[in-house]
Protein backbone atom coordinates (compact mmCIF):
# COMPACT_ATOMS: atom_id res chain seq x y z
CA UNK A 1 0.00 0.00 0.00
CA UNK A 2 0.88 3.66 -0.61
CA UNK A 3 -0.01 5.98 1.96
CA UNK A 4 0.35 9.76 1.01
CA UNK A 5 -1.16 12.61 2.90
CA UNK A 6 -2.13 15.54 0.57
CA UNK A 7 0.46 18.61 -0.37
CA UNK A 8 -0.76 21.75 -0.04
CA UNK A 9 -0.63 23.08 -3.83
CA UNK A 10 1.79 25.63 -5.16
CA UNK A 11 2.27 26.56 -9.09
CA UNK A 12 5.67 24.83 -8.70
CA UNK A 13 4.36 21.31 -6.84
CA UNK A 14 1.22 21.25 -9.70
CA UNK A 15 3.07 22.54 -12.83
CA UNK A 16 3.51 18.88 -14.42
CA UNK A 17 -0.03 18.55 -14.03
CA UNK A 18 -1.48 22.26 -15.48
CA UNK A 19 -1.82 25.81 -13.98
CA UNK A 20 -2.54 26.86 -10.60
CA UNK A 21 -4.12 30.39 -9.28
CA UNK A 22 -4.24 31.77 -5.98
CA UNK A 23 -7.46 33.76 -6.67
CA UNK A 24 -7.23 35.61 -2.91
CA UNK A 25 -3.45 36.85 -4.19
CA UNK A 26 -4.19 38.09 -7.79
CA UNK A 27 -4.39 41.68 -8.74
CA UNK A 28 -7.15 43.86 -7.23
CA UNK A 29 -9.83 44.95 -9.31
CA UNK A 30 -9.68 48.66 -9.45
CA UNK A 31 -13.48 49.71 -9.48
CA UNK A 32 -14.63 46.87 -6.77
CA UNK A 33 -17.31 47.88 -4.03
CA UNK A 34 -15.36 45.39 -1.61
CA UNK A 35 -12.17 43.76 -2.22
CA UNK A 36 -12.13 41.74 -5.79
CA UNK A 37 -9.76 39.79 -7.46
CA UNK A 38 -8.97 38.46 -11.03
CA UNK A 39 -6.64 36.54 -12.78
CA UNK A 40 -4.39 38.17 -15.33
CA UNK A 41 -4.63 35.69 -17.94
CA UNK A 42 -7.58 33.96 -18.89
CA UNK A 43 -8.09 30.02 -16.84
CA UNK A 44 -10.72 29.83 -19.10
CA UNK A 45 -9.45 29.90 -22.58
CA UNK A 46 -12.42 28.94 -24.00
CA UNK A 47 -16.16 28.85 -23.65
CA UNK A 48 -16.18 26.04 -21.50
CA UNK A 49 -19.22 23.92 -19.16
CA UNK A 50 -20.00 24.61 -15.87
CA UNK A 51 -20.27 21.78 -13.15
CA UNK A 52 -20.37 21.35 -9.82
CA UNK A 53 -19.19 18.15 -7.26
CA UNK A 54 -20.85 17.47 -3.76
CA UNK A 55 -18.03 14.96 -2.16
CA UNK A 56 -17.52 14.01 1.42
CA UNK A 57 -14.38 12.23 3.04
CA UNK A 58 -14.12 10.58 6.50
CA UNK A 59 -9.94 11.02 7.55
CA UNK A 60 -8.78 8.98 4.81
CA UNK A 61 -9.76 7.76 1.22
CA UNK A 62 -8.46 4.99 -1.59
CA UNK A 63 -7.39 6.56 -5.15
CA UNK A 64 -9.14 3.64 -6.40
CA UNK A 65 -10.15 5.08 -10.08
CA UNK A 66 -8.78 8.15 -12.13
CA UNK A 67 -10.83 9.52 -15.83
CA UNK A 68 -8.62 12.17 -18.08
CA UNK A 69 -9.87 13.52 -21.15
CA UNK A 70 -7.62 14.06 -23.64
CA UNK A 71 -9.36 16.70 -25.68
CA UNK A 72 -10.46 19.26 -23.12
CA UNK A 73 -8.43 21.14 -20.14
CA UNK A 74 -9.99 20.71 -17.01
CA UNK A 75 -10.65 23.82 -14.42
CA UNK A 76 -10.98 23.16 -10.76
CA UNK A 77 -11.78 25.44 -8.17
CA UNK A 78 -12.80 25.31 -4.40
CA UNK A 79 -15.88 26.46 -3.48
CA UNK A 80 -16.81 26.48 0.42
CA UNK A 81 -14.08 24.08 2.40
CA UNK A 82 -11.12 22.66 1.54
CA UNK A 83 -10.80 19.42 -0.78
CA UNK A 84 -8.11 17.31 -1.84
CA UNK A 85 -7.20 16.64 -5.74
CA UNK A 86 -5.43 13.55 -6.88
CA UNK A 87 -3.86 13.06 -10.00
CA UNK A 88 -1.63 10.79 -12.24
CA UNK A 89 0.73 11.76 -14.58
CA UNK A 90 0.52 8.33 -16.50
CA UNK A 91 0.68 7.58 -19.78
CA UNK A 92 -2.84 8.74 -21.22
CA UNK A 93 -3.36 5.99 -23.57
CA UNK A 94 -3.16 3.43 -20.61
CA UNK A 95 -3.85 3.41 -16.97
CA UNK A 96 -3.01 5.47 -14.37
CA UNK A 97 -0.33 3.98 -12.13
CA UNK A 98 -0.56 4.37 -8.13
CA UNK A 99 3.37 5.24 -8.38
CA UNK A 100 2.12 8.64 -10.03
CA UNK A 101 -0.48 9.42 -7.43
CA UNK A 102 -0.08 12.73 -6.00
CA UNK A 103 -2.68 14.72 -3.55
CA UNK A 104 -2.92 18.32 -3.35
CA UNK A 105 -4.78 20.35 -0.57
CA UNK A 106 -6.99 23.06 -2.21
CA UNK A 107 -8.31 25.91 0.16
CA UNK A 108 -11.27 27.98 -1.28
CA UNK A 109 -9.48 30.50 -3.62
CA UNK A 110 -7.27 27.59 -5.03
CA UNK A 111 -8.06 27.35 -8.95
CA UNK A 112 -6.46 25.14 -11.24
CA UNK A 113 -6.31 23.90 -15.37
CA UNK A 114 -5.25 20.54 -15.40
CA UNK A 115 -3.71 19.72 -18.60
CA UNK A 116 -5.46 17.69 -21.71
CA UNK A 117 -4.76 13.85 -20.39
CA UNK A 118 -4.02 14.23 -16.76
CA UNK A 119 -5.06 11.40 -15.05
CA UNK A 120 -7.57 12.83 -12.25
CA UNK A 121 -9.70 11.25 -8.98
CA UNK A 122 -13.03 12.78 -8.02
CA UNK A 123 -12.31 15.36 -5.21
CA UNK A 124 -12.71 14.66 -1.71
CA UNK A 125 -13.81 17.04 0.97
CA UNK A 126 -10.20 17.40 3.35
CA UNK A 127 -13.22 17.16 5.93
CA UNK A 128 -16.82 16.38 6.31
CA UNK A 129 -18.90 17.33 3.24
CA UNK A 130 -17.58 20.35 0.89
CA UNK A 131 -18.50 21.50 -2.85
CA UNK A 132 -16.46 22.54 -5.67
CA UNK A 133 -16.74 24.16 -9.38
CA UNK A 134 -15.31 22.52 -11.96
CA UNK A 135 -15.33 23.67 -15.60
CA UNK A 136 -14.75 21.81 -19.25
CA UNK A 137 -14.65 22.23 -22.69
CA UNK A 138 -16.35 18.91 -23.27
CA UNK A 139 -18.32 17.08 -21.52
CA UNK A 140 -16.06 14.35 -22.95
CA UNK A 141 -17.47 10.91 -24.65
CA UNK A 142 -16.27 7.76 -24.83
CA UNK A 143 -13.32 6.40 -23.40
CA UNK A 144 -12.97 10.33 -22.35
CA UNK A 145 -14.97 9.46 -19.19
CA UNK A 146 -14.35 5.67 -18.94
CA UNK A 147 -12.88 5.79 -15.14
CA UNK A 148 -9.69 3.27 -15.16
CA UNK A 149 -8.73 1.59 -12.20
CA UNK A 150 -5.45 2.77 -10.57
CA UNK A 151 -2.75 -0.31 -11.46
CA UNK A 152 -0.62 -0.88 -8.61
CA UNK A 153 -0.37 -0.86 -4.73
CA UNK A 154 -3.51 0.64 -3.32
CA UNK A 155 -3.28 4.56 -2.30
CA UNK A 156 -4.49 5.97 0.51
CA UNK A 157 -4.47 9.27 1.01
CA UNK A 158 -4.56 9.92 4.97
CA UNK A 159 -5.89 13.51 6.24
CA UNK B 1 -37.37 52.41 -1.70
CA UNK B 2 -36.63 49.23 0.04
CA UNK B 3 -36.51 45.50 -2.45
CA UNK B 4 -37.15 42.48 -1.21
CA UNK B 5 -34.71 39.24 -2.15
CA UNK B 6 -36.06 36.77 -4.10
CA UNK B 7 -34.75 33.80 -4.98
CA UNK B 8 -33.56 33.43 -8.57
CA UNK B 9 -35.26 31.71 -11.40
CA UNK B 10 -34.80 30.48 -15.01
CA UNK B 11 -38.07 32.86 -15.46
CA UNK B 12 -36.84 35.73 -13.23
CA UNK B 13 -33.57 35.88 -14.80
CA UNK B 14 -33.72 35.22 -18.32
CA UNK B 15 -33.95 39.11 -19.43
CA UNK B 16 -30.41 39.12 -17.47
CA UNK B 17 -28.52 36.26 -18.90
CA UNK B 18 -27.90 32.78 -18.00
CA UNK B 19 -28.92 30.90 -14.61
CA UNK B 20 -28.82 27.26 -13.97
CA UNK B 21 -29.48 25.36 -10.73
CA UNK B 22 -27.09 22.76 -11.21
CA UNK B 23 -28.39 19.96 -8.85
CA UNK B 24 -31.80 20.01 -10.77
CA UNK B 25 -29.59 18.47 -14.02
CA UNK B 26 -28.81 14.78 -14.54
CA UNK B 27 -26.78 13.84 -11.60
CA UNK B 28 -23.30 11.57 -11.91
CA UNK B 29 -22.39 10.09 -8.99
CA UNK B 30 -20.13 7.72 -7.38
CA UNK B 31 -18.71 6.56 -4.28
CA UNK B 32 -18.47 9.79 -2.40
CA UNK B 33 -19.65 12.56 -4.49
CA UNK B 34 -22.19 13.58 -6.67
CA UNK B 35 -21.60 16.22 -9.89
CA UNK B 36 -23.29 18.05 -12.61
CA UNK B 37 -22.58 20.01 -15.56
CA UNK B 38 -23.99 21.79 -17.70
CA UNK B 39 -24.51 20.77 -21.88
CA UNK B 40 -24.42 23.80 -22.88
CA UNK B 41 -21.31 26.35 -22.63
CA UNK B 42 -22.04 28.74 -19.43
CA UNK B 43 -20.49 31.58 -21.47
CA UNK B 44 -19.50 31.81 -25.44
CA UNK B 45 -16.78 33.24 -24.19
CA UNK B 46 -12.69 32.63 -22.72
CA UNK B 47 -12.59 34.32 -19.01
CA UNK B 48 -10.58 34.82 -16.38
CA UNK B 49 -11.37 34.10 -12.96
CA UNK B 50 -11.69 35.97 -10.04
CA UNK B 51 -12.87 36.17 -5.97
CA UNK B 52 -15.16 38.87 -4.36
CA UNK B 53 -14.64 39.54 -0.31
CA UNK B 54 -18.30 41.30 0.80
CA UNK B 55 -17.88 42.24 4.29
CA UNK B 56 -21.37 42.49 5.26
CA UNK B 57 -25.09 40.95 4.30
CA UNK B 58 -28.54 42.11 3.91
CA UNK B 59 -29.94 44.64 4.57
CA UNK B 60 -27.38 46.84 3.17
CA UNK B 61 -27.54 49.65 0.09
CA UNK B 62 -27.53 50.20 -3.53
CA UNK B 63 -26.18 53.80 -4.43
CA UNK B 64 -24.36 52.50 -7.07
CA UNK B 65 -24.29 49.91 -10.07
CA UNK B 66 -21.75 48.86 -12.76
CA UNK B 67 -22.11 47.18 -16.17
CA UNK B 68 -20.14 45.65 -18.80
CA UNK B 69 -20.37 46.30 -21.92
CA UNK B 70 -18.19 44.07 -23.65
CA UNK B 71 -18.05 40.62 -21.56
CA UNK B 72 -20.82 38.61 -20.03
CA UNK B 73 -20.13 38.03 -16.29
CA UNK B 74 -20.47 34.74 -14.08
CA UNK B 75 -21.50 34.77 -10.62
CA UNK B 76 -21.01 31.80 -8.42
CA UNK B 77 -21.24 31.38 -4.64
CA UNK B 78 -18.93 30.78 -2.14
CA UNK B 79 -19.24 29.23 0.98
CA UNK B 80 -23.44 29.97 0.88
CA UNK B 81 -25.86 31.97 -0.77
CA UNK B 82 -25.27 35.29 -2.00
CA UNK B 83 -27.42 38.09 -3.11
CA UNK B 84 -27.06 40.15 -6.47
CA UNK B 85 -28.66 43.49 -7.18
CA UNK B 86 -29.34 43.84 -11.07
CA UNK B 87 -30.90 46.44 -13.66
CA UNK B 88 -31.79 46.35 -17.16
CA UNK B 89 -33.11 49.72 -18.08
CA UNK B 90 -34.42 50.30 -20.99
CA UNK B 91 -32.64 52.96 -23.32
CA UNK B 92 -29.51 52.09 -22.03
CA UNK B 93 -30.08 54.96 -19.38
CA UNK B 94 -28.55 55.01 -15.83
CA UNK B 95 -30.32 52.57 -13.61
CA UNK B 96 -32.63 54.09 -10.96
CA UNK B 97 -33.96 52.49 -8.50
CA UNK B 98 -37.28 51.11 -9.24
CA UNK B 99 -35.24 49.34 -11.86
CA UNK B 100 -33.52 47.24 -9.14
CA UNK B 101 -33.96 43.83 -8.24
CA UNK B 102 -32.51 41.33 -5.79
CA UNK B 103 -32.04 37.94 -6.66
CA UNK B 104 -30.73 34.92 -4.41
CA UNK B 105 -28.40 32.47 -5.44
CA UNK B 106 -27.73 29.13 -3.85
CA UNK B 107 -24.17 27.05 -3.54
CA UNK B 108 -25.10 24.78 -6.86
CA UNK B 109 -26.65 28.12 -8.73
CA UNK B 110 -24.62 29.66 -11.01
CA UNK B 111 -25.95 33.49 -13.22
CA UNK B 112 -23.98 34.32 -16.30
CA UNK B 113 -25.35 37.99 -17.10
CA UNK B 114 -25.07 39.64 -19.87
CA UNK B 115 -23.05 42.56 -21.82
CA UNK B 116 -24.77 45.55 -20.38
CA UNK B 117 -26.50 44.34 -17.47
CA UNK B 118 -26.44 46.57 -14.39
CA UNK B 119 -24.90 44.95 -10.99
CA UNK B 120 -23.85 45.45 -7.39
CA UNK B 121 -21.42 43.45 -5.77
CA UNK B 122 -22.85 40.03 -4.33
CA UNK B 123 -23.93 40.04 -0.72
CA UNK B 124 -24.87 37.47 1.78
CA UNK B 125 -28.42 37.22 3.32
CA UNK B 126 -26.37 37.85 6.45
CA UNK B 127 -22.05 38.91 7.68
CA UNK B 128 -19.78 38.45 5.49
CA UNK B 129 -19.13 36.27 2.28
CA UNK B 130 -17.07 35.33 -0.52
CA UNK B 131 -18.40 34.55 -4.13
CA UNK B 132 -16.24 33.62 -7.57
CA UNK B 133 -17.13 35.53 -10.96
CA UNK B 134 -15.67 34.74 -14.35
CA UNK B 135 -15.14 37.26 -16.45
CA UNK B 136 -12.98 39.50 -18.87
CA UNK B 137 -13.86 42.88 -17.38
CA UNK B 138 -10.43 44.86 -17.49
CA UNK B 139 -9.20 48.29 -16.19
CA UNK B 140 -11.23 50.22 -19.11
CA UNK B 141 -14.53 49.44 -17.67
CA UNK B 142 -16.88 52.31 -16.12
CA UNK B 143 -16.77 51.21 -12.75
CA UNK B 144 -19.58 52.49 -10.45
CA UNK B 145 -22.05 54.70 -11.71
CA UNK B 146 -24.42 56.73 -8.35
CA UNK B 147 -28.17 55.53 -9.36
CA UNK B 148 -30.27 57.83 -10.34
CA UNK B 149 -32.75 59.31 -7.98
CA UNK B 150 -33.06 57.83 -4.25
CA UNK B 151 -30.81 54.47 -3.37
CA UNK B 152 -32.13 51.27 -2.94
CA UNK B 153 -32.14 49.32 0.59
CA UNK B 154 -32.44 45.46 0.14
CA UNK B 155 -33.94 43.32 2.33
CA UNK B 156 -34.10 39.62 2.75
Amino acid sequence: MIKQRPTPITEENFAPFGNYWNLCTQPKVRASKYEEYLTTDEPVYQPMRFGMTMCENGNRFAVRSMERHNTTEEVLFAADKPIVLSVAGSDPAGDPLAEDVRSFLLKPGDAVRMNKGIWHDACHAAKGEAFYYFMAHGTGQGDEIVWHDVQGPMVEVEL
Amino acid sequence: MQVTVVRATEENTKRYGKFVCLPKLEEFASDGWRCWITEEFCMDQAAKLGIGHSPQGAPYKVDAMQQHKKTKKLFAPGQGPVVIALAKPEGGKIPQAADVEALLLEPGDFLAIDEGVWYDACHAPDGPTYYFFASLETEDDSGYIPLQGEPVEVKM
